[in-house]
Parts: structure tokens; sequence; C-alpha cells
């Protein structure tokens, strides 16, 4: 009896500030409540009251800090030409030669002098090569306040070319450290822009894989809406022949039915089981589902889900019904978008929508194309400049809506490049820069980016292992240098790091452990 | 051919699901997870289907074969998503409780509806045999008006689904809770439709009917 109550308690504990119920204390709650309902009266009230009381998430009001991977299909470049790397020291320890790293002789950063040298705001600490044609995108983006809130470290890494099986992917890991916080998403764990387990196109660590947490393909601004439709349903109601509100309300007493009818059924288990199984359909599930497509049904809701019709979205992510208007064609800052750097932001804008708004735990926007050996530099680059802009917009989002957010920033691999210069433009001028030549998996790196809205977290090192004097990766450098799973786990420390009460607490209950041995791969520490 | 069952199924019900699911040719029924072992009081679990699982036993229990509903356009759509994934990524793709999500219901509604629309059209198609046979208090059914879907019928129809779609429901509610709850969500939607003639058919709620029993946990869930 004791173990039973003790296991009532554990499975009615929300979170840890939630003071744990037992079962009796759980229907004195909801006694009051059970007598209104005309159907089914303790049942249907008593499985309501726990999702309501339990399923309530905690922090950034949904619970977890909105965490967005860009995933850059085929292997394009990070280090050097676009974020600095440097050795031992760090990225201010600039290397004898970045001319394999995509930079010319003529532009590498020297010791003692900022030219070429690029940050986001004078307090962060992250640089950027000033020739970074995915520093001009963000920056094209960005508007001025939410630039003064952005910092980040870069990891340098090995990782293999031209493959999806680098487990380069955290999302899985993140996602158990908002479910740790009871917080699930509100109508899936995980979004991304492609339909592989993670989303994106580099794979996650099977160790960490939890098939209820596969990702969902969110590729275009409306398909968001299918995770609220009640499909051929609708034709059946009404739709198109009565208004939305209409229609909602009609679906809502068919889903109303359902779940009477379901929680009829599911209080018939065991009491045992109406503490510790059912209560994880209640929980943030089941009962829940009504109010889902209650709330998001209806051409004049959908847009709830549906970015292309958020008047807050459309600018910030070229959804403008008119595609050749201004808000469409401009950034903030006036600077004219490509036609391909439209089509990336329209990708992303559903993952950003589900993931920023609570609606889903985390995600990834994913583009091919990145798979740069031999292309023309100035191409290669307006690749770079695309997922700039939507680093950028992202993060503008995240300011618009008052949210934090982290962006991870990884590929395939890495590149090498050749002494073949070619003129790229950058920011209006033309600079000479080497073409990128071959795969070259040891000049690789990923880079963490965060955005708080309340105000910049400096990292305490921008710098995550070195590279050598050869311009490539140093493989003893950090726990992570040549360790692709392990870098899953240290971006998870890092995001615990900047966002924990208790981040080593969180680590371990995650993780099972600390496989860190010393703390080399952290980068943010809250203050 | 297996069937999906719970092992204390009454013999005649198992049958009747058994030759049900035959008869619709391909359909393929999957088998329920075997309570695990080694314990003395075996604990009771509760599972979700999968998307695949509530795809097959939609389709058995309807007695339309997947590919019917698959080809189309509508359930293309409806399955595959307009960028490509559709249900099949929004629905569980294990059987973990953990699976299971707020918007998963709206997702097995969509699953469900093209299932009863092809089963409503079915039993239309065939009224003078199959419905008749199977349903015989709704004799003259496709030339029906809403004012012969009486409360009677609708209670007749009622327990018939309950026999027919939840055979096999582990703890499956009382027929007067689903009676009781099927004639006031008939009788709502007969108020919302009365004006409406395209709607205020009864082949139209007994789409309806159709979808909350196959919606249900009761399908979902095992």
């Amino acid at each position: 009896m004791g173990n039973d109550k003790n296991k009532f308690r554990k499975a009615t504990s929300c979170h840890q500030s939630r003071k744990a119920m037992t079962r009796r204390d759980f229907i004195a709650n909801t006694a009051g409540a059970a007598v209104s309902t005309l159907f089914l009266p303790g049942v249907t009230s008593l499985l309501s009251s726990i999702a309501q009381a339990s399923c309530r998430p905690s922090g950034l009001s949904t619970g977890g800090t909105p965490f967005i991977c860009v995933d850059l299909a085929g292997g394009g470049n990070i280090a050097g030409s676009n974020i600095l790397v440097g050795g031992i020291q760090g990225q201010q320890q600039f290397l004898p030669s970045y001319t394999s790293l995509g930079i010319s002789d003529a532009r590498a950063p020297r010791s003692g002098s900022s030219d070429f040298v690029e940050k986001l705001n004078p307090s962060s600490k992250l640089l950027f090569h000033a020739d970074s044609a995915f520093f001009e995108g963000i920056t094209n983006e960005l508007t001025p306040t939410a630039r003064q809130k952005v910092d980040g470290a870069i990891f340098c890494t090995r990782s293999a070319d031209d493959t999806n099986t680098n487990p380069t992917n955290p999302l899985f890991l993140i996602a158990k450290a908002h479910l740790q916080n009871r917080y699930k998403g509100e109508l899936a764990v995980l979004v991304g822009t492609s339909s592989s387990d993670t989303g994106g196109n580099s794979a996650t660590d099977p160790k960490y894989y939890d098939p209820s947490m596969r990702s969902v393909r969110l590729a275009n601004p409306e398909d968001g809406q299918s995770f609220v439709d009640v499909g051929v349903l609708k034709n059946w109601i009404g739709d198109g022949r009565a208004s939305g509100a209409v229609v909602r309300a009609r679906a809502e007493k068919i889903l109303n039915s359902i779940n009477h009818l379901s929680s009829s059924q599911l209080s018939r288990f065991s009491s045992l089981d109406l503490s510790a199984q059912v209560k994880a359909l209640v929980d943030c599930g089941y009962l829940n589902s009504k109010e889902s497509v209650n709330k998001y049904l209806g051409e004049d809701r959908v847009k709830e889900v549906n970015p292309a019709l958020d008047p807050l979205y459309q600018p910030i992510f070229a959804l403008d019904p008119n595609a050749n208007s201004a808000a469409n064609t401009t950034t903030v800052n006036g600077i004219t978008r490509s036609a391909g750097a439209r089509s990336l932001l329209r990708q992303s804008s559903g993952v950003a929508k589900l993931v920023l708004e609570g609606k889903s735990n985390a995600g990834t926007v994913s583009f091919g194309g990145y798979d740069y050996h031999g292309g023309n530099r100035a191409d290669t680059d307006e690749r770079d400049r695309q997922s700039g802009h939507v680093v950028g917009a992202l993060i503008n989002m995240a300011e618009s809506l008052g949210k934090d957010l982290f962006i991870y920033l990884f590929t395939d691999g890495g590149l090498a490049s050749s002494n073949n210069l070619q003129t790229s433009t950058i920011a209006g001028v033309d600079i000479q820069k080497p073409q990128w030549a071959s795969d070259n998996g040891t000049k690789g790196a990923t880079c963490l980016l965060y955005y708080r809205h309340s105000g910049l977290l400096s990292v305490s090192r921008s710098q995550i292992g070195y590279y050598n004097s050869s311009a490539s990766v140093e493989r003893t450098g950090s726990n992570v240098s040549d360790n692709i799973p392990l870098l899953s786990q240290a971006i998870l420390h890092n995001y615990l790091m900047a966002t924990s009460d208790d981040p080593e607490r969180d680590l371990r209950l995650i993780l099972g452990t600390n496989p860190f041995s010393n703390e080399d791969h952290i980068a943010f520490r809250r203050s | 051919m297996k069937v999906y069952l719970q092992t204390r199924l009454p013999p005649q019900i198992a049958f009747q699901i058994a030759l049900m699911a035959f008869s619709c040719s391909c359909s393929k029924v999957v088998d329920a997870p075997q309570p695990a072992e080694g314990r003395s009081i075996p604990p009771e679990r509760v599972n979700v289907r999968s998307f695949d699982q509530m795809h097959e036993t939609m389709s058995a229990l309807t007695g339309i074969p997947i590919h019917n509903i698959a080809k189309t356009n509508q359930a293309e759509s409806t399955f595959n998503g307009i960028s490509g994934n559709g249900l099949r990524n929004q629905l569980p793709q294990g059987n973990s409780l953990k699976q299971f999500s707020a918007a998963q219901q709206g997702a097995i509604v969509q699953l469900a509806a093209p299932y009863c629309d092809a089963y409503v059209d079915k039993l239309l198609s065939n009224s003078a045999q199959m419905l008749e046979e199977k349903f015989p208090f709704m004799a003259g059914f496709s030339n029906s008006t809403s004012q012969d879907f009486t409360n009677s019928k609708i209670e007749k129809l009622t327990g018939s689904f309950y026999d027919h779609f939840w055979a096999a429901c582990r703890n499956r509610p009382s027929i007067d809770e689903t009676q009781n709850e099927i004639s006031k969500l008939m009788a709502g939607l007969k108020i919302e439709f009365e004006d409406d003639s395209e709607l205020n058919k009864p082949s139209n709620y007994i789409r309806v009917m159709c979808v909350a029993f196959l919606s249900s946990s009761c399908v979902s869930i095992y």
C-alpha cells in the first residue's frame, strides 16, 4: 500500500516545484468539478482536472527555451571563412594561414589588429570573419535591438563528409531536457523540414533516439494546419457552407463525444493504471485534443499554426501573399533578400512558428545544396548568406515574441579551399576569395548561438577546442573535437548551463551520468 | 491473417471480427503485444496503437481495404500531407503511451473519417443486401430522410456499432453510457443541420457516428 501511494505520488507530481498529490488529495480536489459534468461525471472531470492541473508547463511561459537546429546538408563551410577559428588560446589566437579555410592571405586576420574581424555586438565574444556571407545574411536581417542580445560559440570538431550519418543533431536530448520540465510541446515533440527522424539531414545518436519524439515534417508554412485539421469530417459538418466558428463548434461537439467515450474506457482500467498509465495519456495529451482542435480549426484561427496567415510572421519570413511585395523582398534593415533567401525563410517559418510558440518542443530546419566543393565561390557564398538570413529571421521572430532562442548550426564534414581566387561580392564590395576545392572533415565546426531576450548572455569562451597550425581541427583539442556523439551531449550541457537552475543534476537525469571529465566544452554559463 | 483481439474476447465476437476482416480482402490486422512475463500479477498495460496499426485496425473494422482509402485524392492528402508526411508522422510510431500528444486526436479523426466515408458509401451501395442484413432496422436507408432517422434507429444503430466496432475493446464503456453520448451528439447535430438539406441526411449522421466510434480510445488504445 505504501508502495502504491509512493507510486501514485510519483505519477501525479508534475514538476519539482509542485507538491505531489495523493490519490485522496486528487479526488478531493476534483470532486466539485465532477458534479457539473453531465456525462460520466466523475471520470471526465477527474481526468480533465489532472490534465489542467498537472500538465501546466513551467518556465518561459511554455516550459522550455526554444531550440532550433539549422542543418546545412551536404558539407558547407562554417570554420574560418564564416566564423573564425583559432589556436589553443581561442578564436583570437589567429592561425598562421587561413588559405585552406576560404580566406586569402590578403584578407586574413592578424594578431594585434581588428581588421577582418566582426562581432554581432560590442559585448559579444563570438568572432566572425568580416567577409563572411553568413554574417552578412544574419546582420541583413537582425534588428538593431536583437543584435545586441546574441552571442555564441564555435565548436571545432571533425565530422564525416557528405553523409547523413553523423549523429550531430542533439534535439532528442534537448527534448528530454524539456520533458524533465514537463514540457512536451502542445502539438508535437519535434518538428523539422525534412522527413527524417530528426527532421533534418544529420542523424541523432541512436542511444538517445526515441520514436515517441520522432520529428514531424513541416516543410511549408501551411503544413502545421494538418496538426489541427479533422480532415474529411469537415465536409460533413458544413465546411464551406457555414462560418468557421460554426464548423469549429460542430467539430468540438464531435470531439467532445469522442473524449467522453474515451474517458469512460480509460476510467475502467485498474486504479493502478489510472495513476500510472492513464495519467500519461491525460497528462499533456489525450484530453487536450479537443481544445487543440477547437483552438486552431477554422479560417479565423488557423493562423495560430500557419505563419503565412500570421501578420507577425509575414514580413520576417517573407510570407506576404504578394510574393514581390517590399515586405518579402526587403529586410527590416532595408537590404534586398535574394529569391533563394526568401525561399529558405518560407521553408523555415513553420518550424519557427511551432517551436517559438511552444507548440513544439524543438525543431530542425535543414537545407540542401550545401555541398560546396568545386562550386563557384560567389554561389557558395550566396548559400551562406541565405542561411544567415534564416538565422537572423529566427532571432528576429524570437525578439518579436519576447522569447529566448538557441540556434545550433551544423553541417556534415568540412571543406578545404584551393589557391584559386574567385570574386565574391560581400556587402556590395567585390572580394577575392579562395574557391572551395574538396570535402575535408578535419576542417569542420558547429556553432551554438543564444539570443536571450532579457539581455545578452556573453559566453565564457567563444571557441571550444581549437585548430592546429595546419588549419585543421586538433583532435585532442577538447572532449568533443573528435567525438560527435559527445558533441551532442556537450550542446545539451551548454543548453542546461545557460538555462537550468541545476544543470549538473539535469544533465545526470537526462544522460544518466555526467560523461565529461572536465568542462573544456562549456561556453555558456548563466550569470 | 491475424486478428487483433484481446484474450478475454468472447469467441462469437472474435469470430465475427475475424470473418469481417477476412471478407475485406487484404487488410492486415495487428497482433496485440503479449503481457510481460515473469511477474506473478502482471500489470495491466495500456498502450497506444501506431499509425500503421490504427490504419489496419480501422480497415478491418470497416471492411474497407487500406489501398481503397489510400488511392483517393482526399486520402492521399490526408495520409501524406501537403509536404509528404501527413498523418504517418503525426501519429505514434510505436506503442508507448508516451507517444501520444494532444494533436493526435485530431489526426485519428482524420484517419477514421475516410474509412467511415467509404464504409457508409458501401452500406448505401449495398442497401438491399448487406445493410438490411446487418442493420434490418435501417431498411430503406438510402432513400430515407432525417425524419426517418429516429431516436429509436439511432439507438439501434449505436448498439450495432458498439458491438461491431468495439467488440475487441478492452474495458469498453457501457452500452448505456455510449447510447447516452451518441444520442446527445446526434441530437445536437440535428439541431445544427436542420436548415441545411445537404447535411441533414441520415448518411451524414451515420458517418459522424462512425467517426465517433472509430476515433475513440477503444480503437486507438489497447
